[in-house]
């Protein structure tokens, strides 16, 4: 007797427990019914004008702090097409050289060392137009200058896909 | 592939010329003389190599050597502070002018058969066009003007009309311009690039650079690409004044190496009395 009754004891158990687990009851917490406050109300989606927060411009594009403290942007294998990273960057620069007025900045455009000497100065200065004419569109008003030293001046001579990164740039020069 | 030293006995026989002997070849030679701080000359030398002597030097890059049909000047790109341009040296009195100096990038020198005219490269208008000067007028006349990149002017041996590196399909190909009817015609579809063309002296075949860094020869007919070297970085190949040999810069071991090949590839050697940083090799015309 005492047996079926502790079988039939634990499967009642069983069964409210198992209601239990699969609705829970709302939970009343009468102590903490203050509004939270959080650190994010404050943070500014629009660092430096990027339209980026602080740590999505380091997370996502490796830019620490103002981007205008970054020179070199780069690009892909025979293409003169700037992506965000080169967008932000140029665009803050261009920022920069709006408010300052007058500067005087060059851009030096590179190319890697594959294709051919005279073709790759043609590359070099493709890519150096068109961050000036992002630069000029966003606002700098400034002297903007572009030359092109083709693959003749890299950074790295090395043959790896590192080095013709690295070597695929522009520069701005103050 | 190895190497096999080519004597003058045993190439006369093999070809049947001796012509190729008396001519001479540029380059420029790049010397680092202090921490990322160039010296760069222009360089001419005998064919094979001996007896290279200096004609022009910069502290800023040299490149793209052209010979004039006289083998009197070269053609050649210098800079200045504002970019690249063209300029001309004179070999027996070593004065140097510069011929195309305007805005943008200034290049790819090409003298016409009958040395009255400058093919080049120019952007003054957006995109690199080819111009042509006219040697004794000194006028500059626009001939392309498309958007994309054309470049690397190299005339047929009649002069009628010149080969052309272009992007205007995307990426680099080789065209042709007809002077006469100033009509252009694709000439190279297989591969991903082509650039850096240049006829023989009897504009049977076109010598190339193959995807970035091969040298190849497309047969004037058939339209058929032999590869000649199967490398990644080959560059500036020229033939030599009797289309027999192929003149072009490759890296051994990671050195610079200047190499002179058969046309058909079988046979290659590299040029020993040239070392240090060589590149932009230009074989020249005959001794006249």
């Amino acid at each position: 007797m005492n047996r079926k009754l502790g079988l039939i004891m634990t499967v009642l158990m069983g069964l409210v427990l198992t209601a239990c687990a699969s609705k829970p009851k709302p939970v009343v917490d009468t102590e903490s019914t203050k509004p939270v406050i959080t650190e994010t109300a404050t943070i500014d989606r629009n660092a430096f004008g990027s339209g980026y927060t602080v740590s999505d411009l380091a997370s996502k594009f490796g830019i620490n702090g103002d981007p205008l403290n970054y020179k070199v942007l780069y690009f892909e294998y025979n293409s003169s097409a700037i992506d965000e990273r080169s967008r932000i960057i140029a665009t803050r620069h261009a920022q920069h050289l709006g408010e300052k007025g007058g500067l005087r900045v060059n851009l030096e455009g590179h190319a890697d060392e594959r294709g051919t000497r005279d073709f790759n100065l043609a590359l070099g200065e493709r890519r150096a137009q068109t961050v000036a004419q992002l630069m000029n569109a966003a606002g700098a008003s400034s002297t903007i200058e572009t030359i092109s030293y083709g693959e003749e001046r890299p950074v790295d001579a090395a043959h790896t896909e590192a080095a013709w990164k690295a070597n695929r740039r522009v520069e701005i020069k103050y | 592939m190895a190497a096999h030293v080519i004597s003058d006995n045993v190439y006369q026989a093999f070809t049947g010329g001796a012509a190729a002997f008396q001519s001479r070849m540029a380059y420029v030679s790049r010397t680092e003389v202090e921490y990322q701080r160039f010296r760069y000359r222009l360089m001419v030398a005998d064919w094979d190599g001996f007896g290279a002597r200096e004609v022009y030097a910069s502290w800023n890059p040299l490149l793209s050597p052209d010979w004039s049909p006289d083998g009197q000047k070269l053609a050649f790109v210098g800079f200045n502070d504002k970019g690249s341009i063209v300029k001309v040296v004179d070999l027996t009195t070593f004065v140097d002018q510069t011929i195309a100096g305007f805005r943008g990038v200034n290049s790819a020198p090409a003298w016409s058969p009958d040395g009255s005219k400058i093919a080049y490269s120019n952007s003054q208008h957006g995109s690199p066009d080819i111009f042509i000067y006219d040697v004794l007028t000194r006028q500059h006349t626009r001939i392309s003007s498309h958007y994309g990149i054309d470049t690397e002017p190299s005339w047929s041996p009649r002069g009628e009309s010149f080969l052309f590196t272009s992007s205007r399909t995307g990426k680099p190909q080789i065209y042709s311009y007809s002077v006469n009817d100033e009509s252009v015609s694709r000439m190279t579809f297989e591969g991903d690039e082509s650039a850096n063309a240049s006829y023989n002296p009897d504009g049977s075949k076109i010598l190339m650079v193959h995807e970035g860094g091969q040298i190849a020869v497309m047969d004037g007919e058939t339209s058929r690409l032999t590869m000649l070297t199967n490398a990644k970085f080959d560059e500036s190949p020229s033939f030599s004044p009797n289309g027999d040999m192929v003149l072009y810069k490759t890296e051994q071991q990671y050195e610079p190496a200047l190499v002179v090949a058969s046309a058909d590839g079988r046979v290659r050697t590299r040029l020993s009395l040239v070392s240090g940083d060589v590149r932009e090799p230009a074989w020249s015309p005959l001794r006249k």
